[in-house]
């Protein structure tokens, strides 16, 4: 037991640079890490006033059709199918590839402890959505219907279980994707392709299950199918929701000793595969009988550009973070021209409502571009090689730039295949047309460059799985929700101003742009200079 | 070639790793640069590569000074680190034909020096497969070979002879003196005090940052052997 303790402390020591800034002589790191702890502190607190007012919004609804307990069947099954969703592309990284493989296995440590650690880890991140979830939702339900000091006490042993059930399934299918993926010839593609089937299946089924607030008597309704249906494809959502609303011990014993067996039964059975697992998904095959050929040759910023593509191809858990939003907006733009007729059936009813979801249509395609950002952990991903490309005969510009390239390449085909079918299927007139086309793509180049600029002041080269820098560093956090915040505060502008706003938009982030690349031209090189 | 003018570093937190070293390094040199485990050996093969940034003192290649013109200087440069850790996800010909570009080396010119040095170093065969297959020894000849194959004038290398083979070992000694009669210079740091003796024509050992001694290998050394130089001169008192 203490061995497990050992092993979890040291990977948690790591995160958020926490460890670094303990023992650093260096007070600007300490500084430095103190204000990232303060803001990440801050923005749990905003995440969880926001699960709250969610929470007592629909808690509200349910409690005026009598069904207040289906707050607490939604949620758990809400915070199940996150953690499922972003295990699915974490979890065989996480446990199995981590570049400490050599060292932990050395040590003398049983396996199934290791397996139980690393799992600790993987069940500590999900923790977190699961409680930013939950402790508002039980708290809601508690009030409205006066529970007992008991039911809180229940409740809260209660959620600390809920990760479990999912966290497993989650790294069994990631281990299969990964399994499956091996048998192809391009396997990072495939298992891209089967982690974004899985999780975009699984945001399917939840989002199916979505409710319309302000329609009370629907949201009765969905409500009923909602756990109905949850309590048939998980029956853990049933017996959660009966052990916590009603203080029953029988449905409370159970689910606590099915999450634990489960959990215990994992670690034993991937311990005794784990050598085999972890060398099915390292290995990678090696022929040998390489005959000298006639090379290509490119010009030094293309040879770093396609350095770049090739960086960042060979990591699909890179890939699945990073162009997600690309992928949802491009199904959004599809699914926009599929359902053309009744959009524009409803406009032609509800014309103010037309012009202000097209007068929004730049910025939604923006929020989507915010989103899919490759260049805020770029330089964290060169890890312990920084060095040689540091020690290459390029102007550190030229490196910026082949980095910036890369998201570029993502977001302006998507920007242009999604303004034009937004533009097919909404027919919102020749400004915002133009609009959606030009918004979105400044917003790539300042996505692109504002990723660079987190990234060189929150690096990290110590990572030993990319799970690490791409799911947990600090600036993947900043990178994504910076990304977001500053393409939905301007949307709440275009919102109010409608076309003016647009205007406004365009000048401040192209401004915004000009004045992060004159950052980069002079801090940034200097900063760039002086990491290892 | 290389002058290191009163070169001082210190990090974060207040360490000072180099204290006001200067060394010259002229072409033909074969420079061995030997001290304890933190000495002070790594950071100022940095700040040579560019790699690191110093506050204090210059560094100048060919005349250049690497903080002023910093790309020509590393044109010049070739470097290999103690633990090579090179881009796993590229093919072993990729991350050559990689370094090919960014030194410019003609099309012609990158096939037949990459041949030549990969059978030297019996690497040929793996060069089509993925640098995360490779075992730490198939990595270091070919972060060599990525340094050989844009014709450097300046070769520096922080422990090079950790994880050869024998074999390996010999070649690349070899190829260190027919580098050095074509005029190049070569500043390497190393544990092994045999190979050092051997092979270098001129020596400086560092202690604490500070440079010790320094000049032609016989004159360090006198009439004792290098061992016994290094460790009176490093023992503390």
């Amino acid at each position: 037991m203490n061995k497990i303790f050992f092993v979890c402390k040291a990977y948690y020591l790591s995160f958020f640079g926490i460890n670094k800034a303990l023992h650093s002589k260096d007070k600007h790191e300490k500084i430095k890490t103190f204000f990232t702890l303060l803001g990440i502190m801050l923005l749990g607190l905003l995440i969880l006033g926001a699960s709250f007012m969610y929470s007592l919004m629909i808690g509200t609804a349910y409690r005026d059709f009598g069904r207040p307990e289906a707050l607490i069947a939604m949620m758990m099954a809400a915070s199940s199918i996150i953690c499922l969703a972003t295990t699915i592309s974490k979890g065989s990284s996480v446990i199995f590839t981590s570049r400490d493989y050599n060292i932990i296995m050395s040590l003398p440590v049983k396996t199934s402890d290791i397996i139980i650690a690393k799992l600790i880890v993987l069940y500590g991140m999900n923790l977190v959505f699961t409680l930013f979830v939950m402790i508002p939702a039980t708290i809601v339900f508690g009030v409205f219907t006066a529970a007992p000091v008991v039911y809180y006490l229940v409740a809260l042993i209660m959620m600390l279980f809920i990760p479990i059930v999912p966290l497993i399934i989650g790294t069994i299918l990631s281990i299969l994707i990964g399994i499956i993926a091996g048998h192809f010839k391009f396997k990072n593609i495939v298992n891209i392709l089967l982690m974004l089937i899985f999780t975009v299946g699984v945001m399917f089924l939840s989002f199916s299950f979505s409710f319309n607030v302000d329609n009370p008597e629907q949201l009765f309704n969905i409500g009923n199918t909602i756990i109905a249906t949850f309590y048939n494809i998980y029956p853990l959502t049933q017996m959660y929701t009966l052990a916590v609303s009603g203080v029953n011990i029988l449905f409370i014993f159970t689910f606590i000793v099915i999450s634990a067996v489960f959990g215990v039964l994992f670690s034993w059975i991937v311990s005794l595969k784990f050598k085999q697992i972890y060398t099915y998904l390292t290995s990678t095959k090696s022929t040998s009988n390489y005959k000298m050929q006639e090379l290509k040759n490119s010009r030094p910023l293309k040879a770093l550009y396609i350095r770049e593509v090739k960086r960042y191809i060979a990591s699909p858990i890179y890939i699945f973070n990073t162009a997600f939003g690309a992928v949802m907006l491009l199904i959004a733009g599809v699914i926009s021209v599929v359902s053309q007729e009744t959009l524009l059936q409803a406009f032609s009813q509800e014309p103010m409502l037309a012009n202000f979801v097209n007068v929004l249509i730049p910025m939604i395609i923006s929020i989507f571009v915010g989103m899919t950002n490759t260049t805020d952990v770029s330089i964290s991903m060169e890890g312990k090689s920084l060095g040689i490309i540091k020690s290459l005969p390029v102007r550190t510009a030229d490196i910026f730039l082949a980095k910036i390239l890369v998201n570029l390449t993502i977001n302006i085909p998507t920007v242009l295949i999604a303004a034009t079918l937004f533009s097919i299927s909404f027919k919102p007139g020749l400004f915002i047309i133009v609009m959606s086309f030009l918004i979105p793509l400044i917003y790539s180049f300042f996505t692109a460059v504002f990723g660079i600029v987190v990234n060189l002041i929150f690096p990290v080269f110590d990572w030993t799985n990319e799970a690490a820098v791409v799911k947990q560093s600090v600036a993947a956090m900043v990178g994504i929700l910076g990304g977001m915040a500053l393409s939905i505060l301007p949307t709440i502008i275009v919102g109010f101003l409608k076309e003016t706003g647009l205007i406004i938009v365009l000048a401040l982030v192209t401004l915004a742009t000009i004045l992060l690349i004159i950052l980069l031209k002079n801090w940034g090189q200097r900063k760039f200079l002086k990491l290892h | 070639m290389l002058r290191i003018e009163s070169l001082s570093k210190t990090y974060k937190g207040g360490k000072r790793a180099v204290d006001n070293l200067s060394l010259h390094i002229e072409p033909g040199d074969i420079y061995g640069f030997i001290g304890h485990n933190g000495a002070g050996k790594t950071t100022t093969l940095l700040a040579c590569t560019g790699i690191l940034d110093f506050e204090q003192g210059n560094i100048y290649i060919s005349g250049k000074s690497i903080k002023d013109q910093p790309v020509e200087c590393k044109k010049e440069i070739a470097f290999i680190p103690d633990n090579p850790d090179l881009y796993e996800y590229l093919t072993g010909i990729q991350y050559l034909n990689f370094i090919c570009d960014i030194f410019e080396v003609s099309k012609s010119t990158r096939s037949e020096r990459i041949e030549k040095y990969a059978e030297v170093l019996e690497l040929l065969d793996n060069l089509g497969d993925l640098i995360s297959s490779y075992s730490h020894g198939m990595k270091q000849k070919l972060a060599l070979i990525s340094a050989l194959v844009h014709s450097p004038k300046l070769l520096i290398l922080d422990e090079p002879f950790v994880g050869l083979d024998p074999k390996s070992s010999h070649t690349l000694k070899q190829m260190m003196h027919q580098m050095c009669e074509n005029g190049c210079a070569i500043f390497f740091s190393t544990h092994v005090l045999d190979v050092a003796e051997k092979l270098c024509n001129k020596i400086a050992i560092i202690k604490n940052g500070q440079l010790i001694a320094s000049g032609e290998t016989d004159e360090v050394r006198g009439k004792l052997s290098l061992e016994e130089v290094f460790l009176e001169m490093t023992d503390d008192e």
